[in-house]
C-alpha cells in the first residue's frame, strides 16, 4: 500500500523528538524551551499518525487530534505564564528567575 | 524495490524537517527560530498527507502553524525588536550540551533500538482479534477489527467524517474532557495576563479584587 | 465499520454524575461574579462547596455498584470512589481555606486579598475533575489527559499570586516541567499504541508476555514511567518540586502536595495493577530502587532546610517513596495470583489508600497552619524553622495542631501517619520486601529528626526578637474549621482505623 516502511517514519518520529529534547535542555529562553516541548509533541503526533496508518487502525488520528488540543490549551497558559513573569524583567531566561536558588 | 517517488518525496520533506529542527535550536533570533518551527510543522503536514491523515493535515496547518505559532511570535515580539538575537543564548554552559547530547544519544539509541528489536513482533502485523478481550470486544465488532485493504481505501476517502464520529461516539468522553481543558487554559490565561506587575499595583491602590 | 450505532442510553450516566456536577459548577462558578456585586460574592466559594457536596452524596450513591461507563474507559469502582472522597474532601477544606482567607468581608482588616480573584473556584473544580477522571481512567489517552486537566489549572494556581514573583517563578517552572513530562509520557503513550494497537489497560494487559520481548511496548512504558515520575516527583525527576511548592501560595502547595500526589499514585497503581502486570519481573527492579532513592534523596535534603515549606516539599517526596511500595506490592500480589475482574483490591490497595488518607490530612494541616501563621502583609514572606522558635508560649493551640500534623508526617502512635506507615511496611514485609522495608524504616527514623527539630523549636526555644511571624493570627471561625478537620481526621485514623479499614476492605476491581 505504501512504499515508504513504516522504520523511517517512526525514526523521523523519535529524531524529532530527541532534537526537542536538547533543546529544552540547552535552551535557557523560557519561549525557546516551550517551542522545543511543541517540537517534541509533534513528533508524537507524527508517531500516533503513523502507528494509524500502518495498524490500519483510525484511533490514531483521534489521539493525534486530541494531543494537539492538549498543545493548544499548553501554549495559552504557558505563553500567559511567560509574560506574566518576565513583563516586568528586561532579559527572557529562565536563569533570570532564580529567586529560590539556594 | 525500485526507488518510488513516495520514498524520494519522504526524504526530501523528513529531510527539510529534520534540518529546520536543528537550526530552531541553532540560529540566534528567536524569531527565526518561531519560522523554523513553523517549517517543521508544514512538512509534517505534507507527511500526513502522505499518510493518509487528510483531516489532521488540515488541523495541523491550521492549529499548530496558524494560531499556535502566531501565538509563539506575538509573544515574541513582545520581548524583542524584530531581528535582535537571543541574549541569553551566550549563557549557555558546556555541561548543558554536553548532557544533552548523551540524553539525545541515550533516547534516540533506546528508541530506534527499540523498533529494531521488536521489527517483527509488532510492527509489521496487525494486532490480532485475540489481543482484544473482554471489554473492548463489542466495540472491536463494530468499529476496530482489522481492515482489509478495500475498506481501508474507502476510509482514506471520508477520513474527516470517521475521525470525526469517532470522536463523538467511542471517545466522546475524552472529547468532552478536552472541551474543559481548553476552558480551563482560557480562564488561567485571562487571569495571568489580567494583573498589571505589582509595581504599578501598588500605586494604583492596594485592593486587589475586582 | 461505518454502521456504527450511538445512542445517548448507551451511556451509563450514573457513573459519570460526580463529573458532570463538578463541570457543571465549573460554569457556574465563572460566571456568578458577573452577576453578583460586594457581599453577594461570598456565594461564588458557596456554590463551589455546594457542587463538591452534590458530587460528593453523587459518588457515594454507586458505592459498591461497580459501574463502568464508555465502554469500560472510565469505570467507578469502590477504588476510584474512594479516591474521589479524598480528591472532594481535600478541595473542599482548600475552598474554605482560601475563601476565610481572600474573601474582602472574612478576611481580617490588615489582610490583603492578593490571589483573591474568583477564578480560583472554577480552577480548583476543574482539577478534582481532572484527579477523578485519572483515578478512573482505564485507557492511556484518557489518563493522560486527566492528567493534563489537572495539571494545566495547577500551573495557573501555582502562579496566582501575581504580586509575587516567587508565585510567577514557581508557575513557570511548573509549566516547563510539567509540559516536558507531557511530551515524554505522550511519547509513551504513542509508542505503546505502536505496539499493542490500541491503549485500553485490558488490551495493554494481554499484550504484556514476559516471554516475547517486545521492546518498542518496553520503551513506551520507560517513557510513560518516566513522565508519571514527573508528575508524583520521584526521584532523579524532583527537582522542580522544591522551588514550586516554596514558590506557590501555601495553601495551594498544600493543595498540590495532597490532591496531585493521591491522583498521581491512584492512576499509577490502576496502571501498573491492571495494565502492565504481567512485565512485574521486568520492571520491579526499577521501582524497588527508584523508591530507596526517592525516600533517601527526599529525607536527606530535607535535613538541612530551614524554609518550613521547602522542608514540607522535601517530606512530601520522600512520602512519595514509600507510596512507592504499594506499588511492589499490588505488582508482586497480582502478578501471582491474576488479575481478575471484580476481586478485592487486596492489602496492597487498601495500605496505599489508608496511607493517603492519613498523608493528605498532615500535609494539608500543616500547610494551613504555615499560611495561617504568615503574616498577610507579607504575601509573598517565607516562614522559617527560626520564626516558629517559641511558638507555644505565643501562640499554644497553633503550635500544638502543627505538631500533631508533624508527628502524624513522622509516623508516630495515635496519629493516622502511624498506622499508615505501619499497615503499608507490614503488608510489604509480608511480601518478602525485607531489605527496602529495612530501608524505609531508617528513612523513617531520618525523617524523625527533621520533623523533631521543628517541634523542639516550637516547644524548647525561646522567641527570636524579630519573627516574620503573625503577630496576631486571624481568629476567623472558617480557618478553625479547617485546621479542626484536619486534625480530628489524623486522630480519627490513627485511634479507630477500623472503619476506614472496614470501607476499604470493600474495595475491589470494578468489572
Amino acid at each position: 500500500m505504501t512504499d515508504v516502511p513504516m522504520f523511517y517514519y517512526t525514526t523521523l518520529a523519535a529524531l524529532l523528538f530527541s532534537i526537542g529534547a536538547v533543546g529544552v535542555i540547552v535552551k535557557r529562553n523560557p519561549i525557546l524551551i516551550f517551542m522545543s516541548i511543541e517540537l517534541m509533541l509533534n513528533a508524537v503526533n507524527l508517531s500516533f499518525i503513523t502507528y494509524s496508518r500502518y495498524l490500519h487502525f483510525l484511533e490514531g488520528q483521534v489521539y493525534a487530534f486530541l494531543l494537539i488540543t492538549v498543545a493548544a490549551a499548553e501554549v495559552a497558559v504557558g505563553l500567559a505564564i511567560i509574560v506574566a513573569l518576565f513583563r516586568s524583567k528586561r532579559e527572557v531566561d529562565v536563569d533570570a528567575a532564580s529567586l529560590m536558588k539556594e | 524495490m525500485a526507488i518510488s517517488f513516495e520514498i524520494v518525496f519522504f526524504g526530501v520533506f523528513a529531510g527539510i524537517a529534520v534540518i529546520l529542527a536543528i537550526m530552531m535550536l541553532s540560529v540566534k533570533s528567536p524569531v527565526h527560530a518561531a519560522l523554523c518551527l513553523v517549517g517543521v510543522m508544514i512538512m509534517l503536514a505534507i507527511l500526513y498527507l502522505m499518510l493518509h491523515a487528510y483531516f489532521l493535515s488540515v488541523v495541523q496547518i491550521v492549529v499548530y502553524a496558524g494560531a499556535v505559532m502566531v501565538l509563539f511570535l506575538f509573544v515574541i515580539m513582545f520581548f524583542y525588536s524584530p531581528g535582535a538575537s537571543d541574549p541569553s543564548r551566550m549563557s549557555v554552559h558546556f555541561t548543558h550540551i554536553a548532557g544533552a547530547i548523551i540524553l539525545a544519544v541515550i533516547l534516540l539509541a533506546v528508541i530506534t533500538g527499540s523498533f529494531l528489536l521488536s521489527g517483527n513482533v509488532s510492527l509489521t502485523e496487525k494486532p490480532s482479534a485475540a489481543q482484544m478481550t473482554d471489554i473492548e470486544k463489542p466495540i472491536a465488532e463494530t468499529s476496530e477489527a482489522p481492515l482489509t485493504e478495500e475498506t481501508s481505501r474507502m476510509i482514506e476517502k471520508q477520513n474527516p467524517q470517521l475521525v470525526g464520529r469517532m470522536l463523538f461516539t467511542k471517545y466522546l468522553l475524552p472529547f468532552e474532557l478536552t472541551s474543559l481543558l481548553l476552558l480551563a487554559a482560557m480562564v488561567g490565561a485571562v487571569v495571568l495576563a489580567r494583573r498589571s506587575p505589582p509595581a504599578e499595583a501598588g500605586s494604583a491602590g492596594g485592593d486587589g479584587n475586582d | 465499520m461505518t454502521s456504527m450505532e450511538f445512542s445517548p442510553q448507551t451511556i451509563d450516566f450514573t457513573a459519570i454524575m460526580p463529573i458532570i456536577i463538578i463541570s457543571a459548577g465549573i460554569l457556574v462558578t465563572l460566571l456568578l461574579p458577573f452577576a453578583a456585586k460586594g457581599r453577594a460574592k461570598i456565594i461564588n466559594p458557596l456554590v463551589a462547596l455546594i457542587v463538591l457536596l452534590a458530587a460528593f452524596i453523587s459518588s457515594a450513591r454507586i458505592w459498591d455498584l461497580g459501574r463502568a461507563s464508555f465502554d469500560g474507559m472510565y469505570t467507578a469502582d469502590n477504588a476510584t470512589l474512594f479516591a474521589s472522597f479524598i480528591f472532594i474532601i481535600v478541595a473542599f477544606i482548600t475552598v474554605i481555606a482560601i475563601t476565610a482567607r481572600y474573601c474582602p468581608f472574612l478576611r481580617s482588616p490588615d489582610g490583603e486579598g492578593l490571589f483573591a480573584s474568583p477564578e480560583v473556584f472554577p480552577l480548583m473544580l476543574t482539577v478534582v475533575v481532572g484527579a477523578i477522571v485519572m483515578s478512573a481512567s482505564r485507557n492511556l489517552i484518557l489518563t493522560f489527559l486527566a492528567i493534563e486537566t489537572l495539571s494545566i489549572p495547577l500551573y495557573v494556581l501555582a502562579g496566582m499570586n501575581l504580586s509575587s514573583e516567587r508565585s510567577k517563578e514557581a508557575s513557570l517552572k511548573y509549566f516547563l516541567t510539567g509540559a516536558f513530562a507531557s511530551g515524554f509520557l505522550a511519547y509513551g503513550i504513542s509508542l505503546i499504541y505502536g505496539a499493542v494497537g490500541k491503549l485500553g489497560y485490558h488490551a495493554i494487559l494481554d499484550a504484556c508476555s514476559p516471554t516475547a520481548a517486545d521492546y518498542t511496548l518496553y520503551a513506551g512504558l520507560a517513557l510513560v514511567a518516566v513522565g508519571f515520575g514527573f508528575k508524583v516527583a520521584l526521584v532523579p525527576f524532583h527537582a522542580w518540586v522544591p522551588d514550586v511548592y516554596q514558590g506557590s501560595p501555601a495553601l495551594i502547595s498544600g493543595f498540590m502536595a495532597s490532591l496531585v500526589k493521591a491522583a498521581g499514585f491512584t492512576a499509577i497503581l490502576r496502571f501498573f495493577g491492571e495494565g502492565i502486570v504481567p512485565l512485574y519481573g521486568i520492571w520491579w527492579v526499577a521501582i524497588a530502587i527508584i523508591a530507596a532513592l526517592t525516600m533517601t534523596v527526599g529525607n536527606l535534603m530535607a535535613l538541612n532546610q530551614i524554609v518550613l515549606k521547602r522542608l514540607l516539599a522535601y517530606s512530601s517526596i520522600a512520602h512519595a517513596g514509600y507510596l512507592l511500595l504499594a506499588v511492589l506490592i499490588i505488582g508482586k500480589e497480582w502478578s501471582e495470583k491474576g488479575v481478575t475482574a471484580g476481586a478485592p483490591l487486596g492489602d496492597a490497595m487498601q495500605c496505599a489508600f489508608f496511607y493517603l488518607a492519613g498523608y493528605v490530612f498532615a500535609i494539608i494541616g500543616s500547610f494551613a497552619i504555615i499560611w495561617w501563621l504568615t503574616p498577610s502583609d507579607k504575601e509573598g514572606a517565607l516562614l522559617e524553622i527560626d520564626d516558629v522558635r517559641g511558638l507555644n508560649d505565643r501562640h499554644p493551640l497553633h503550635a500544638a495542631l502543627f505538631a500533631l500534623f508533624l508527628f502524624s508526617l513522622a509516623g508516630f502512635p495515635i496519629t493516622a501517619g502511624f498506622l499508615g506507615k505501619f499497615f503499608l511496611f507490614a503488608s510489604a514485609l509480608s511480601h518478602g520486601f525485607i531489605l527496602l522495608v529495612v530501608f524505609a524504616l531508617l528513612n523513617a527514623v531520618l525523617s524523625a529528626y527533621y520533623y523533631l527539630k521543628i517541634i523542639v523549636a516550637m516547644y524548647m526555644k525561646s522567641a527570636p526578637e524579630h519573627a516574620s511571624l503573625c503577630e496576631e493570627p486571624s481568629p476567623n471561625p472558617w480557618i478553625y474549621a479547617v485546621v479542626w478537620t484536619c486534625t480530628l481526621a489524623t486522630l480519627w485514623l490513627g485511634i479507630i482505623p477500623a472503619s476506614i479499614l472496614g470501607l476499604l476492605g470493600s474495595v475491589s476491581v470494578g468489572g
